[in-house]
């Protein structure tokens, strides 16, 4: 069975790959979604019984480059972070990059799910949609469990598919086409700061892997003025 | 805005026409180019029929990938279906601002198949992930879904039938249906029990 979970680089990733690491295996907890209040001692005494992969299993980050213009250190920042976290259980061939010119389903008559037919836009339209179509497209029906980074968004506005409801939706539409046996987000119901500070607990360095930026300068660094700059250190600080 | 994916099978046909007379005239034919061999001869098959029918001026092309470069060790392509009206549903997505009709051509065939994704069920919850994660109302409706293929056929017998396309495997025999294939099986079986003459030039008779 495969275990695809599609990696962005950011602070979403590196919460969820920290939980992956630390209280998740990939046995029977597929639908466990803790929230604020979770008991980390029972996740962490339930997974003294559970540890490890199952006999077979693989386990497979996916990163989907759409022309971004940070595509490069978020590339890095999944790889790293997986290099941290799974230690050598992860190897190169574990972290793969699709290239949305490899999976077309993504761009169909020339920028249908992007922002405009033939723009330079590297916008994502229907962002969470595409990325598991170029997944199930990728893995050619064979992924087993899928999992997105995404934490809960307290400023969430309806519609949203970054939403639990909209999560669900989407499990149970590619359960019917045969491309998954589930697709969950497994901290969607914990808020940000509270999934970075257990993240943070367990991976000090967990914001110098990490990256946020999406209009880096020419040398490769965060420009520290945009929004996701600004949250970045806002929870650098707080967590 | 009604938007209907077009194969050039006889249900896609009728589906255009059904769209003419819920009041659609602008339905949307959007023909999807996977980069099959074949598809040199089924496309000239199809817009054949789609210019017959007076759609072809506002038909739409779609690329996407090669079946081959999607399909799996079993020689499938496990979510095509889904994949197809992702593509559709994003197209209607891009062209309105609410609501769109995707209207899809399975008959009471499909609903004795065993998969999940061509029952009424798969596409009301796509259009409800659709409209939970991008808001517009985006349905995707089965009009023949009570009837079989040759309840349609025979419902729409005037259509120009001799221009639709089921073989699959056109081009590999030239622009005639090879008549052993199942699309032109179901194709023939269609036309006899339907009580119509059958125009269709087969380079070998289906068995009855």
């Amino acid at each position: 069975m495969n275990h695809v979970i599609l990696c962005g680089g950011g602070l979403d990733t590196a919460a969820t790959l920290a939980w992956l690491s630390k209280v998740w295996t990939f046995e029977a907890t597929v639908h466990d979604t803790p929230t604020n209040d979770f008991d980390e001692s029972r996740y962490l005494q339930w997974n003294i019984h559970h540890n490890g992969f199952l006999p077979g299993d693989q386990l497979l980050l996916l990163f989907v480059d759409y022309g971004q213009v940070s595509s490069a250190m978020e590339y890095d920042a999944v790889w790293n972070l997986s290099r941290v976290m799974f230690g050598s259980t992860i190897m190169p061939t574990h972290v793969q990059r699709i290239h949305t010119r490899d999976v077309k389903i993504l761009n169909p008559d020339g920028g249908m799910l992007f922002g405009t037919a033939g723009s330079t836009s590297s916008k994502l339209r229907a962002r969470n949609l595409a990325l598991a179509m170029a997944a199930a497209a990728h893995m050619k029906g064979d992924i087993g469990h899928l999992y997105f980074c995404m934490t809960a968004e307290l400023d969430i506005e309806m519609p949203s598919d970054t939403s639990p409801h909209f999560i669900q939706s989407l499990n149970s539409t590619f359960i019917m086409s045969e491309l998954a046996a589930s697709v969950t987000s497994p901290l969607i119901n914990m808020d940000k700061d509270v999934a970075l500070r257990m993240a943070r607990a367990w991976y000090p360095d967990l914001f110098d892997l990490a990256w946020s930026c999406w209009t880096p300068n020419a040398q490769g660094k965060a420009c520290g003025v945009c929004r996701h700059c600004v949250r970045f250190e806002k929870f650098r600080g707080e967590c | 805005m009604v938007v209907v994916p077009y194969s050039g099978g006889m249900e896609s046909m009728a589906l255009l026409a059904y769209a003419q007379t819920i009041g659609s005239m602008d339905a949307i034919p959007l023909v999807f180019n996977d980069n099959e061999t074949e598809t040199p001869n089924r496309r000239s098959a199809v817009i054949a029929g789609l210019i017959e029918m007076g759609f072809y001026n506002q038909t739409v092309f779609m690329d996407l990938p090669n079946n081959d470069l999607l399909q799996n060790a079993k020689g499938t392509i496990p979510g095509y279906k889904m994949m197809m009206c992702v593509a559709a549903m994003s197209y209607a997505h891009s062209r309105v601002e609410n609501n769109a009709w995707i209207l899809l051509g399975h008959t009471l065939e499909n609903s004795e198949q065993p998969w999940e994704d061509q029952k009424p069920e798969f596409f009301t919850r796509l259009s409800d992930l659709w409209r939970v994660g991008y808001g517009s109302n985006i349905r995707i409706g089965n009009p023949f879904y009570g009837k079989y293929k040759h309840e349609v056929l025979s419902e729409y017998r005037t259509l120009p039938h001799h221009l639709s396309v089921s073989c699959d495997s056109l081009t590999l025999m030239g622009t005639d249906h090879c008549g052993t294939c199942e699309g032109c099986t179901h194709r023939s079986a269609a036309f006899r029990l339907a009580g119509i003459d059958d125009p269709t030039e087969y380079r070998h008779r289906p068995l009855p």
